[in-house]
C-alpha cells in the first residue's frame, strides 16, 4: 500500500489520535498553548465574541474561553484516564475471578454486578457524591465505582469463553498451576476486550464528570472545569452562545475521538466482527 | 412463560434488597457525623445536638437502622427530610410526575426513532441514505447532554420560538427535554436496528420465504423486523438506564421540576434521607422494568422461554 | 416446448466476477417426472436449483444467463412480480436444513397459513399437515420450529411447498441434515406424493442412495456441467462417465465382501478459476487422451442418455 492509499483508509483514526495529543499536551503544558490566565477577572472584555484576540469569545468576566478550555482539559483528562484505570482493574479482576473460577465466585460476582447495574448510569455515581467530601479524587473514585460493573460483565464474559478453550483444559491436565495459568493466559487473552472498553470509558467518564460539574455537583477545588463552563453559560445561551457551545463542541469531539479509537481497536483486536 | 416470569422476579428480591444495602450503607457509613449535615453547621449546644441523635434514631447500632429503614420503606415511610423535617415522601410525591412523563416520552421516541430509522438504513443499505442515518446516529450517541440540550434550547427556544424551553406543566415544554433525551439513547438503536435486520436478511429462512412466494413488503416487516427486534429489545433496557440518568441531567437543563432536580438539591443540601428515597425509588422502578423488558424478550422470542 | 415438458432449461450459465460457475447447463424435467441432478459439493446443482426459482437475483454479485421455460414463459427473463406468482404456486422448494428454513419466531401453523394465501384457514392447515403425514397437527400447528424434530420441520416445509399446490418440487438435498431411518421416511413421502399429484421433482443431493430410491432419470453434475444424463436403471447398471463410474465404484456394497480400501477418485473438485482446460474432469481421470486436455467435449447420445466424454468408448483401466 503506497503511503498516501494508507493515509487515506486511516484518516478518521489519525485525526482522532492527533486530536487526543493536542487535549494532551493542553492538560500537561497549558501555557505552551495559551498566555493568559483562566482565572484573571477582565470587565472590560466581559462577553465579548470571537475575535483575533480571542478566539472563542470571553465570558462574563472578560476571561478568554480557549484559555479556559486549555486549562480546563487537565482536570477533564485526569478524571477519565484515572476513574477508567482503577475502575477498569478492579472491575476486570473481579469480572476475570468469576468468569474462571466458577462456582460460588462467580454466582458471588454475579449477584454484585447485578446489584450495581441496578443503580443505572449516573446515580451510583451520585451516592458516592453524596456521601464524600467534594473534591476531585473522590469525584474519581465515584466515577470509578460506576464503572466497575460494565468492565466485571464483560471480562467476566471473555473468562468464560477462554476457560473453555482447549489449550486451558491441556495446560490444567498437565498440571500447570493455576495462578500461572490465569497469569500467562487467561489475562492476555482479555486484554483485548479490556481496553477496547477502557479506550470508550474515558470518554464516557469525561462526559460524567463534565455533567456531575454542570450540576454543580462536581469538586469545589479546581472550579474551572468544561462542564462548569458550559453551565455558566447557559442563562446567556441565547445572546452569547459561545461561552456554552465550544466547551461542548470540544467535549463532543473528545468522545467522538475515543469512540473511533475504541471501534478500531475492536476491528484490529476481534476481526470476527464483521 | 408464567415460569419464566417467576424466575425473574424471584432473582430481582435479591437485588433490589443488595441495592438498599449499597445505598444505605454507603450514605449512612462514608459521611462521618450526619449531625453536622441536620445543622448545616449553625452553632449548636450538646444538648442540641443530643436531641437531634435521638430525633432521628442515630443513636442506635447500624445494622438496626437498616432493618428499621427498610421495615418502613415497605410501610411506604422514607423517614423525613434532614432539610425541611417533613416526610419525605411527600416532596417525592408532588415532583415525581414530571420526571415519569419525560422518561416515558423520550422512550417513546427513542423507540420510534430507533427502530424507525434503524429500519429505514437497513432496507436503503449502503445508499446515501444509510449513511446520513448512521453518521447521525453516530453523531446523536456521542453528543453529552449538556451539549445538546442548551443547542436545542437555542435553536428552537431563541431563534424560532418553536418550543419552551423551561417548565414542567405543559405537554409543549416536554418536546425538548424528550427530543435531547432521545437523540442521544436513539444512536445505539438506530445501529443495532440495522445491523440486527441485515444479519436476520442473510438468513436461510428469507431465501424459503421467498421461495414460497411471499412479498418483499412482508418479509421485511412480518419476519425480518420481527425477528432482528429482539436484540433490540434487550438493548431497550440498557438504554433505558440511561435515560433515567440523562433525566435527571436533562432536568437541571431544562428547568424542570422533577425528581432529577430533587436528587441534585438533596445532594447539595445533604439531605441524606431524601437522596436515599429518591434513589431506591428510581433503583426499584429500573429493576422492575428490566423485568418487564425481559418478559417482553422472551414474548418475542420463544427460543428464550425454555432457558 | 416441447410436447409434454414442464421445465425446458437451456444454456443455463451462472458466473462470479467472470468465474463460470455452472456452464451452459440443460435438461429437461417432464410432468410426474423426478429427476435427480447428483453431484459433489461445488458441483452446482445447488446455485442451478435456485436459479430455476430466480432466487439468485438477491445475490448481486452472481451473473444468470440461458432460458428457463416453464408454462410458456422465461421465468429467467420474467419481472419480479410475476416471477412472485410462480413461486410456491406453480413451483414449490424444500431446503436442506428444515429447521433454518423457518422462522423461528413464528409458529409453524401460522407460516403454513401464509404459503397458503388468500385461501388460508385452521381447516385447510391441519388438512395439509395430515397429507404429508404429521399426527396431531392441531398441536404442530401451534408449535415453534424449534419445539418440532428435524424430521418433521422437513415435512412441514413439504407442506408448505405444496400449500400452492405446484406442479414441480424442486428439493435442495432434502435428506442431507437428517438420520437415516427418517431419511427413508421422508422419500417414501416425496414418492407417494408424487405418485399421487402427478407432480415433477428436481431432487438435487450428493447422495447417491436417495437418488437410487426415488429418480427417473439421473443427471451428473461435475464442476458446474452435466456430464452424464441418463435413465436411473441405465445408469446403476452401465454408468457411461468415468466420473459417474468412479463415484459408483466408491460406494461400499452389501452383497460383495470388502476387498481392501475402496477406490476413491483421486484428486479433488477443482475451483470455478482454477478450472483446468478441455474436460474439467481430464486431471482426474484414468483413461484421459490427448484430446481431452484440449477440448471440452460435447454432451452426445450413448445407449438411452447422453454422455459428454471423448474416451466414452475407452475401457477403464485395470484397478
Amino acid at each position: 500500500m503506497t503511503r498516501l492509499s494508507w493515509l487515506r483508509a486511516h484518516l478518521l483514526v489519525l485525526a482522532a489520535i492527533a486530536f487526543l495529543v493536542l487535549l494532551a499536551g493542553w492538560a500537561l503544558v497549558p501555557s505552551l498553548f495559551t498566555s493568559g490566565s483562566p482565572t484573571a477577572v477582565n470587565p472590560v472584555a466581559s462577553l465579548l465574541g470571537p475575535s483575533a484576540q480571542y478566539p472563542l469569545g470571553t465570558d462574563q468576566y472578560g476571561r478568554s474561553i480557549y484559555t479556559e478550555l486549555v486549562y480546563g482539559t487537565r482536570p477533564a483528562l485526569e478524571v477519565g484516564v484515572a476513574a477508567t484505570l482503577l475502575g477498569g482493574v478492579t472491575g476486570s479482576v473481579i469480572g476475570i475471578i468469576g468468569g474462571y473460577l466458577g462456582g460460588w465466585a462467580d454466582l458471588l460476582v454475579m449477584r454484585l454486578i447485578d446489584i450495581l447495574l441496578a443503580l443505572p448510569g449516573l446515580f451510583l455515581a451520585l451516592i458516592f457524591i453524596a456521601a464524600l467530601p467534594r473534591t476531585l479524587p473522590n469525584e474519581i473514585l465515584a466515577i470509578s465505582i460506576a464503572s466497575v460493573p460494565a468492565f466485571a460483565r464483560v471480562l467476566r464474559g471473555q473468562a468464560l469463553q477462554v476457560r473453555s478453550l482447549p489449550f486451558i483444559a491441556a495446560a490444567t491436565v498437565t498440571g500447570v498451576r493455576r495462578g500461572t495459568i490465569v497469569w500467562r493466559h487467561v489475562i492476555p487473552n482479555c486484554l483485548a476486550p479490556a481496553s477496547v472498553l477502557a479506550a470508550v470509558n474515558v470518554g464516557v467518564a469525561i462526559v460524567v464528570a463534565a455533567s456531575l460539574s454542570f450540576l454543580g455537583l462536581g469538586p469545589s477545588e479546581p472550579v474551572l472545569d468544561w462542564g462548569a463552563l458550559i453551565a455558566s453559560g447557559e442563562g446567556y445561551i441565547d445572546k452569547d452562545w459561545w461561552i456554552s457551545v465550544f466547551p461542548g463542541v470540544t467535549v463532543t469531539l473528545l468522545v467522538i475521538a475515543v469512540s473511533i479509537i475504541g471501534d478500531r481497536l475492536r476491528d484490529v483486536m476481534e476481526p470476527a466482527h464483521g | 412463560m408464567t415460569g419464566f416470569a417467576l424466575r425473574r422476579i424471584a432473582i430481582g428480591i435479591p437485588v433490589i434488597l443488595g441495592v438498599t444495602a449499597i445505598i444505605f450503607f454507603v450514605l449512612r457509613v462514608l459521611p462521618g457525623s450526619p449531625v453536622d449535615a441536620i445543622t448545616q453547621g449553625t452553632p449548636t449546644t450538646a444538648a442540641e445536638r443530643h436531641n437531634i441523635i435521638v430525633e432521628f434514631g442515630l443513636d442506635k447500632p447500624v445494622l438496626s437502622q437498616y432493618v428499621s429503614f427498610l421495615w418502613n420503606a415497605l410501610h411506604g415511610s422514607f423517614g423525613t427530610s434532614f432539610e425541611t423535617r417533613e416526610p419525605v415522601l411527600s416532596q417525592i410525591d408532588g415532583q415525581a410526575g414530571a420526571t415519569v412523563q419525560l422518561a416515558a416520552a423520550a422512550m417513546v421516541l427513542t423507540v420510534l426513532l430507533g427502530v424507525g430509522l434503524g429500519a429505514l438504513a437497513a432496507l436503503c443499505r449502503d445508499t446515501p441514505v444509510d449513511a446520513a442515518v448512521r453518521a447521525v446516529s453516530m453523531l446523536g450517541s456521542s453528543v453529552p447532554i449538556i451539549v445538546t440540550g442548551p443547542l436545542l434550547i437555542l435553536v428552537f427556544s431563541f431563534t424560532v420560538h418553536l418550543f419552551p424551553a423551561n417548565g414542567s406543566g405543559t405537554p409543549a415544554e416536554l418536546v425538548l427535554p424528550a427530543v435531547a433525551l432521545a437523540l442521544f439513547s436513539s444512536g445505539v438503536i438506530i445501529r443495532l436496528v440495522r445491523n440486527s435486520m441485515l444479519e436476520v436478511a442473510n438468513q436461510d429462512f428469507v431465501v424459503a420465504l421467498r421461495a414460497k412466494g411471499t412479498g418483499p413488503a412482508r418479509i421485511w416487516l412480518r419476519h425480518i423486523l420481527r425477528n432482528a427486534l429482539v436484540p433490540a429489545v434487550t438493548m431497550l433496557g440498557v438504554q433505558l438506564g440511561g435515560l433515567l440518568s440523562g433525566a435527571v441531567i436533562a432536568e437541571t437543563v431544562f428547568g424542570r421540576q422533577g425528581l432529577g432536580s430533587l436528587l441534585v438539591t438533596s445532594i447539595q443540601d445533604k439531605d441524606y434521607p431524601m437522596v436515599q428515597a429518591i434513589v431506591l425509588i428510581v433503583a426499584t422502578a429500573y429493576v422492575v422494568l428490566n423485568i418487564g423488558v425481559d418478559l417482553t424478550y422472551a414474548w418475542l422470542d420463544p427460543r428464550v422461554r425454555a432457558s | 416446448m416441447g410436447e409434454g415438458t414442464l421445465l425446458e432449461v437451456r444454456d443455463l450459465t451462472i458466473s462470479h466476477r467472470g468465474a463460470g460457475l455452472v456452464r451452459d447447463v440443460s435438461f429437461d424435467v417432464g410432468p410426474g417426472e423426478v429427476v435427480c441432478l447428483v453431484g459433489e459439493s461445488g458441483s452446482g446443482k445447488t446455485l442451478t436449483g435456485r436459479a430455476v426459482l430466480g432466487l439468485l437475483r438477491y445475490a448481486s454479485q452472481l451473473r444468470v444467463s440461458g432460458t428457463i421455460g416453464f408454462g410458456g414463459r422465461d421465468l429467467n427473463s420474467l419481472p419480479e412480480r410475476e416471477l412472485r406468482r410462480v413461486r410456491g404456486a406453480q413451483i414449490g422448494m424444500i431446503f436442506q436444513d428444515p429447521v433454518a428454513a423457518l422462522d423461528p419466531v413464528i409458529r409453524v401453523g401460522s407460516q403454513i397459513a401464509e404459503a397458503l394465501g388468500a385461501r388460508r384457514s385452521a381447516a385447510r392447515v391441519t388438512e395439509l399437515l395430515t397429507q404429508v403425514g404429521i399426527t396431531d397437527p392441531e398441536l404442530r400447528a401451534r408449535q415453534f420450529p424449534h419445539e418440532i424434530s428435524g424430521g418433521m420441520c422437513q415435512r412441514v416445509l413439504i407442506a408448505i411447498a405444496l400449500a400452492g399446490q405446484p406442479r414441480l418440487l424442486i428439493a435442495d438435498e432434502p435428506t442431507t441434515a437428517l438420520d437415516v431411518t427418517i431419511q427413508a421416511q421422508v422419500l417414501d413421502l416425496l414418492a407417494a406424493l408424487r405418485r399421487e399429484r402427478d407432480l415433477s421433482v428436481l431432487l438435487i443431493t450428493h447422495d447417491l442412495g436417495v437418488a437410487a430410491q426415488l429418480a427417473d432419470r439421473i443427471l451428473v453434475m461435475y464442476a458446474g456441467s452435466i456430464v452424464e444424463s441418463a435413465p436411473a436403471a441405465q445408469f446403476f447398471a452401465e454408468p457411461a462417465h468415468p466420473y459417474s463410474q468412479g463415484l459408483l465404484r466408491a460406494v461400499p456394497r452389501v452383497d460383495v465382501p470388502l476387498a481392501g480400501r475402496l477406490p476413491a477418485i483421486p484428486g479433488s473438485v477443482p475451483e470455478a478459476a482454477d478450472r483446468p482446460p478441455g474436460c474439467p474432469f481430464h486431471p482426474r481421470c484414468d483413461r484421459a487422451l490427448d484430446v481431452c486436455r484440449t477440448r471440452p467435449p460435447e454432451l452426445e447420445p450413448v445407449a438411452s442418455g447422453l454422455v459428454a466424454c471423448h474416451a466414452v468408448n475407452v475401457p477403464a483401466a485395470q484397478p
